[in-house]
């Protein structure tokens, strides 16, 4: 009988682990911008990190892409692309992607992926948050 | 009275923008390339008579040209049907052996109809950046890890045809937007950062020239 209670206990404080980790992520607003006859896209939006302690993005990808995070760098005049394999956010912080600045970069898109496009977030303390994002075909201006 | 006051005041103003906007000499000069608007060559003194917005970048790139040709884009729209007539935007690639005619048309098309991009062979994208002293490099091919992209798991595919179709390379290359006055001189270079409300009026100070 005890046995039985420890292993439901158990169960219990996995799950809860679960579910409060995934929660100490949020994903927002994200959106990937794909211009006709081009062959790569960049995604954008907000990763919050709602828990009280620092977590890492260690990896993005997908079946429909190659997937990596890239930050825009301009020194005299240039252009140029930096890939980070993995982004510190402190707790309470926030990653935000933006145009110019760190995007999401995709290449290699299916061709079957012209609507959205499902991205794997893995941080080394929330696991892998997986979120279909929406493709538009260029930016939107107010 | 005050009518006058005002045509004064905006009199001094334009020609405070112009003061601010000598030609840059040594940046620009002609040129023929490659139009997405016919498939045939153009000589950019062609564009004489009209001011011109001209861009450097690639429609592999992911970031800064959408975003770059956006802000064009938003720009463009904000202008007069008769300034409109008056400008041109041209965008030229540093990329020729991807973007074909073709190809740069249908990429310029999606941000406005009458966007023109450029391209050409890979001497006549040289002497370009040279004379705009605008500068360009390959980063890589995607498919190659570089010193800046590494540690990517490449998405697998199904087959080989589908591997070949999808080669790019990414460049690094110049981000200035170079405001061209009627006669083909630079005479400013601006940014995505530019507050449109003061690229306009830069450009309206180049038509009324």
């Amino acid at each position: 009988m005890n046995k039985i209670i420890t292993i439901g206990l158990l169960i219990f404080l996995a799950i809860f682990y679960v579910i409060n980790s995934q929660k100490s992520i949020q994903i927002e607003g994200f959106y990937i911008v794909l211009p006709p006859s081009s062959k790569s896209a960049s995604g954008y939006g907000i990763i919050k990190n709602k828990s009280n302690k620092p977590d890492v993005l260690i990896g993005v990808s997908s079946d429909d892409a190659t997937v990596m995070l890239h930050q825009t760098q301009i020194h005299s005049n240039m252009a140029n692309m930096v890939h980070h394999s993995k982004f510190s956010i402190n707790a309470g912080n926030s990653l935000i992607l933006r145009p110019m600045s760190y995007h999401l970069m995709l290449t290699h898109i299916s061709k079957s992926a012209r609507h959205s496009i499902k991205i794997k977030f893995e941080f080394k303390n929330a696991g892998i948050i997986e979120i279909k994002i929406p493709i538009l075909d260029s930016h939107k201006y107010n | 009275m005050l009518k006058k006051i005002l045509i004064t005041i905006l009199l001094i103003s334009k020609f405070s923008f112009a003061q601010e906007m000598p030609i840059l000499s040594g940046i620009g000069g002609e040129f023929s390339a490659i139009s997405s608007m016919t498939g045939k060559e153009i000589k950019f003194s062609k564009f004489k008579g009209k001011v011109v917005l001209l861009s450097f970048g690639y429609t592999n790139c992911s970031d800064i040209c959408p975003f770059t040709l956006g802000y064009l884009q938003h720009l463009y729209a904000k202008l007069t049907a008769k300034e409109k007539q008056q400008i041109r935007i041209i965008f030229v690639t540093v990329d020729p052996e991807y973007d074909t005619p073709k190809h740069l048309k249908e990429f310029m098309q999606h941000f406005n109809k009458n966007f023109i991009g450029l391209t050409g062979s890979k001497q006549t994208i040289k002497k370009i950046t040279d004379l705009f002293q605008a500068e360009y490099s390959k980063l890589a091919e995607i498919s190659i890890p570089t010193e800046y992209i590494r540690r990517v798991n490449q998405k697998t595919f199904n087959n080989e045809v589908e591997k070949k179709a999808d080669k790019s390379s990414l460049f690094s290359h110049t981000v200035a937007i170079y405001l061209i006055d009627k006669m083909g001189n630079t005479r400013s270079l601006e940014y995505t950062g530019t507050a449109t409300k003061k690229f306009i009026e830069k450009i309206q100070v180049l038509i009324d020239e």
